[in-house]
């Protein structure tokens, strides 16, 4: 049996070959290895040597075309996938574009995604138990006054607008009269508010019936509570905790709730998370989202192949998309921009500048037929004399 | 409702941020033979970026834990917004010029 130390010196030597994780984990096994078969100092040398190459042999050699073989690795199962899938995320009825759509969505850098969703976490006090997340459902749902009334009208007799409120869902939502009319009292144009049995009067004083109309659809959608543009919220057992998945998605005032678990939380909204988190986050959230979305439809691509395409997409420090308006239309050669899309739009343009390609890259290459600059293309041999 | 203090850096989604130094700066310059105009951007206005207090043309390290090789080191060079901006202006006239005569 070898000593520790000399496992740690070896190792040590093969520092600059190797990765952090793998010296790590070589070192756990051969520990363990050690014990169970007392290897010799010869035994320990050659595993750590093999190790070394097996890991040099997989390493991406120079000038290899990543960026294709991880367009085909990405497009090929994107032939496999179902057009139109919407998925039920678990409970109830929170829908979420999935399948194709959703990726061209990511890819696409879409600013408004078709279904924002959030997943709210909670911290320690509140994930275990049921009333605390409902409690902190309450805050984070937008209620406006048309969510909590029974019907609302116009009288045009008396130009005033008339509001039958729903005790039920005003007692789920926590909200008294006075706390409604409180609200209102902060839209513009409001001159009273009656309130009788569960009828609320409010009226705007000497307007036209345009206005009034205008008006009525200004009171109808106002918030009264919780988060704009989160219509609804939902409450999931996961395991031991509850999670809250809504409907809509705003991560910054989310995070402002007492109650939610910040260190977890997590929007799908990729402009958000970037707006949000920072360009990191964002980064990581594309890999999430198209790792989730392929997996779901049961294919499987490896996951470097996704780094490689979310970090083409966030290298500005924004997030742009794949495609004519992000990074395809940014290339600096001519003849690969014009190659892609929108043809003779480049070509004229360029024309017009006099703009010079240098044929540097692949695309140019290949149209005017000369060897490219890939693999053993990128090495240039000049013969001795 | 209670204050409560967000610190955005908690959240597993955002990696290790940190400013390097001068000399650790051109130390990676040197060691990958690069300028800094070669090394991915971060703006100014990243939330990371302005809680750690990163002006224009530090380069900042990323650590990210989230890797199939366990962590993995990565840099951007901080840029300001207003360079940004008269980038994104020529990148928009060109959309604008292109949109009109196709579709």
């Amino acid at each position: 049996m070898v000593d520790t130390s000399f496992i740690d010196a070896q190792l040590e030597n093969q520092r600059e070959n190797l990765t952090q994780f793998i010296v790590d984990k070589l070192k756990d096994k051969l520990y363990m290895a050690n014990e169970k078969y007392s290897l010799s100092e010869d035994e320990v040398s050659s595993i750590i040597e093999d190790s070394t190459k097996a890991y040099e042999h997989s390493l991406v050699d120079p000038g290899e075309a990543v960026g294709t073989v991880a367009a085909q690795s990405l497009g090929e199962p994107g032939t496999q996938m179902t057009l139109n899938t919407f998925h039920y995320a678990g409970v109830a009825d929170i829908n979420v574009t999935l399948g194709l759509p959703r990726i061209i969505e990511i890819v696409d850098a879409r600013k408004d995604p078709d279904t924002p969703v959030m997943r709210i976490y909670l911290n320690e006090e509140s994930r275990g138990s049921r009333e605390k997340a409902e409690e902190i459902v309450k805050e984070i749902e937008g209620t406006t006054i048309e969510s909590i009334s029974k019907s609302m009208k116009i009288d045009v007799i008396n130009m005033s607008i008339v509001v039958e409120l729903d005790n039920y869902k005003m007692e789920k939502q926590g909200l008294t009269i006075g706390d409604i009319k409180e609200k209102l009292y902060k839209l513009k144009k409001v001159e009273s508010i009656e309130d009788e049995d569960n009828f609320l009067t409010l009226k705007a004083g000497d307007v036209s019936l345009m206005e009034i109309r205008k008006f009525f659809n200004r009171v109808r959608s106002h918030q009264l509570k919780g988060i704009k543009s989160v219509k609804r919220a939902l409450i999931k057992k996961e395991g031991e905790e509850y999670v809250i998945y809504t409907e809509g998605s705003n991560l910054g005032e989310a995070f402002k709730i007492p109650g939610v678990d910040l260190t977890r939380s997590i929007s799908n909204d990729i402009h958000e998370i970037q707006r949000v988190l920072g360009i990191e986050a964002a980064r990581r959230s594309i890999v999430d989202e198209i790792k989730k979305t392929l997996e779901e439809q049961g294919l499987e691509v490896d996951i470097r192949h996704i780094m490689l395409l979310a970090d083409l997409m966030t290298m500005e420090g924004e997030i742009k998309q794949i495609g004519r308006h992000g990074i395809s239309g940014e290339k600096s050669s001519i003849l690969a921009r014009a190659s892609f899309e929108v043809t003779t739009n480049h070509l004229m343009k360029a024309a017009k500048f006099g703009e010079i390609d240098p044929l540097s890259g692949v695309t140019e290459n290949v149209i005017i037929g000369q060897p490219i600059p890939l693999g053993t293309g990128n090495v240039k041999l000049i013969m001795k004399k | 409702m209670t204050k409560k203090k967000i610190n955005i850096l908690d959240n597993e989604f955002v990696p290790q941020h940190t400013i390097l130094t001068e000399e650790e700066s051109n130390e990676l310059l040197q060691k990958y033979n690069v300028t800094y105009d070669k090394l991915p951007l971060i703006l100014e206005s990243d939330p990371v970026v302005k809680i750690i207090g990163a002006k224009p043309g530090n380069i900042i390290k990323i650590v990210r834990g989230y890797s199939p090789a366990g962590k993995s080191v990565f840099y951007r060079y901080v840029i300001g917004e207003d360079v940004k901006e008269t980038l994104e202006e020529e990148v928009l006239d060109e959309i604008v010029e292109d949109d009109s005569g196709e579709e």
